[in-house]
């Protein structure tokens, strides 16, 4: 393998290993991430798809490499990564302490002395249209806000530094379908914009409205890779029961 | 039968080992954990907002529980030895007491309980509950390191305020002492102030201060240690806040004992 050289892999993965105690969550997983595409990674509840998600992020400790942009990520300081990507947490993870506009700025106030309240606020209210979300929410708190309406500002959040790649897990879980929807359109939107990114999820109308390529990952284990024309036409039987059962 | 017997022999020895062996441990992680969130403290960038953030809410809050706590702990006390020191024939030693308890033994205790029930619980259940809705893991991701941002500033202030805290329980706690004594135990209010303050040694305010930094570093690093250790869910939480009482209360009663023997020796 041409390890770290190609400079069109973004994200790379390499002998990527995860174990709770006596439970391996996964083995030796490979996984290469194009620059400006988006992946997916597909499959049932506990296949260890989350946990992959913070391996990458560095929130958890696991055995092989994890290299972005061809730099081996050291596995306390990801300051390179963080600074040039965002995240999109299952439940939004949205500051508690914090209102809207202060959360989606966060990043920016707290990396520079630069950034003033009234900057924060106007870059808080573009941010709010880029995710479709009216600016009267500006001061509202978290807990005042739908499901829907966190997520997109937890989407702003992960978007407000014009990151290179933007990670999701599971960025429509309990959602309504026409919410799903939006936030789907949303996502596709985003990411056209020449970014890269991977989306966990185990949703395939999310997946196939979203990525370019799949990963669906079982027991660990990649079980099936290709593209999105691929897998609606896949032989393989387990996925093909997945899909099925998932429509 | 004989073989349960072995089973039970073996079996008290090795859960002693293991609670030994946790508490070792425990002693270990909680001591790193501090160091760690200390040398942050020391390192830019500075939230400067929230540590004036933590001012507010670890010290300006704080302020009325404890007041109220030290007043009526102040009043009690001074009728306590009015009326045990009757028997003896002392009861002019009421104010000097009064003080001189408060300085050395209750001020620091009392607003270190106190707080420790207020604060301690407060942050527990706060970072726990950014554990468990990974908010925490957004704060990583966001390229801020949580400890530098949640635990540092909590630390810093807690042990900061605990002995202005303290300073102003100690002061409206010998407050409580001379009202009752001169308003209803019939005290001279200027012979009550001089004999107060005729034997309070510098030793005795010294020691009441760092005391109290000494149990507010205890407070808030249990607060933020268990915490950041929640597992998921609100069982998690709830067990972060208790943990963090119990031990906070527990550590602050032991190290008073230990920080008595070492400064007034």
């Amino acid at each position: 393998m041409n390890i770290g050289k190609d400079k069109n892999i973004e994200l790379e993965i390499i002998n990527l290993s995860k174990k709770f105690g006596n439970k391996v969550v996964f083995r030796n997983l490979n996984i290469q991430i194009p620059k400006g595409k988006s992946v997916g990674i597909m499959g049932p509840s506990g296949t260890g798809k989350s946990v992959l998600l913070k391996c990458i992020l560095g929130l958890t400790d696991y055995e092989g490499q994890i290299l972005y942009k061809g730099s081996l990520l050291e596995k306390k300081n990801r300051k390179d990564l963080y600074n040039h990507s965002g995240m999109l947490f299952q439940n939004g993870a949205l500051f508690d302490s914090l209102n809207v506009w202060q959360n989606i700025t966060f990043k920016l106030i707290n990396s520079s002395f630069f950034y003033s309240s009234v900057n924060c606020l106007s870059i808080a209210k573009k941010m709010l249209n880029e995710v479709e979300l009216s600016e009267d929410v500006l001061q509202n708190m978290p807990s005042e806000l739908s499901g829907g309406m966190q997520k997109r500002v937890a989407l702003a959040r992960a978007i407000v530094n014009n990151p290179n790649i933007l990670f999701f897990d599971e960025p429509t879980t309990g959602l309504d379908p026409l919410t799903t929807k939006s936030i789907n359109n949303l996502i596709f939107k985003l990411i056209k914009k020449d970014v890269t990114s991977l989306i966990i999820s185990h949703d395939p109308i999310s997946i196939q409205k979203i990525c370019d390529e799949v990963i669906f990952l079982t027991d660990g284990i990649i079980e099936w890779q290709g593209n999105i024309k691929e897998m609606l036409t896949t032989e393989h039987k387990m996925l093909k029961d997945y899909l099925n059962s998932k429509n | 039968m004989n073989n349960n017997k072995h089973k039970f022999f073996y079996l008290f020895p090795t859960l002693i080992g293991k609670n030994i062996i946790i508490f070792i441990t425990s002693i270990g992680n909680i001591t790193s954990f501090l160091i760690y969130a200390l040398q942050k403290a020391i390192i830019p960038p500075f939230y400067i907002k929230e540590y004036f953030k933590q001012i507010y809410i670890i010290g300006w809050a704080s302020l009325p529980v404890v007041a109220l706590t030290a007043f009526f702990t102040g009043a009690a006390l001074a009728l306590q030895i009015y009326s045990g020191g009757t028997r003896l024939n002392a009861e002019s030693a009421v104010p000097s007491i009064v003080a001189i308890g408060f300085l050395r033994e209750l001020g620091p205790v009392l607003c270190g309980l106190m707080v420790a029930g207020r604060v301690s619980s407060a942050i527990a259940a706060e970072l726990a509950t950014m554990k468990v809705t990974e908010q925490i893991d957004a704060l990583t991701t966001l390229a801020t390191d949580p400890i530098k941002f949640l635990v540092s500033p909590r630390i810093i202030i807690t042990t900061i305020s605990l002995p202005i805290l303290t300073t102003i329980g100690n002061i409206i706690g010998i407050f409580g002492g001379y009202l009752i004594s001169v308003e209803r135990l019939g005290f001279n209010p200027i012979l009550y102030i001089e004999s107060s303050i005729k034997y309070i040694e510098f030793s005795d305010i010294y020691s009441s201060l760092i005391k109290a930094a000494t149990f507010g570093m205890i407070i808030s690093t249990m607060g933020c240690y268990f915490g950041f250790r929640a597992s998921r869910g609100a069982l998690g939480v709830g067990k972060a806040t208790t943990d963090s009482v119990v031990f906070s209360s527990i550590l602050i009663l032991a190290f008073n004992y230990f920080l008595t023997e070492l400064l007034f020796r």
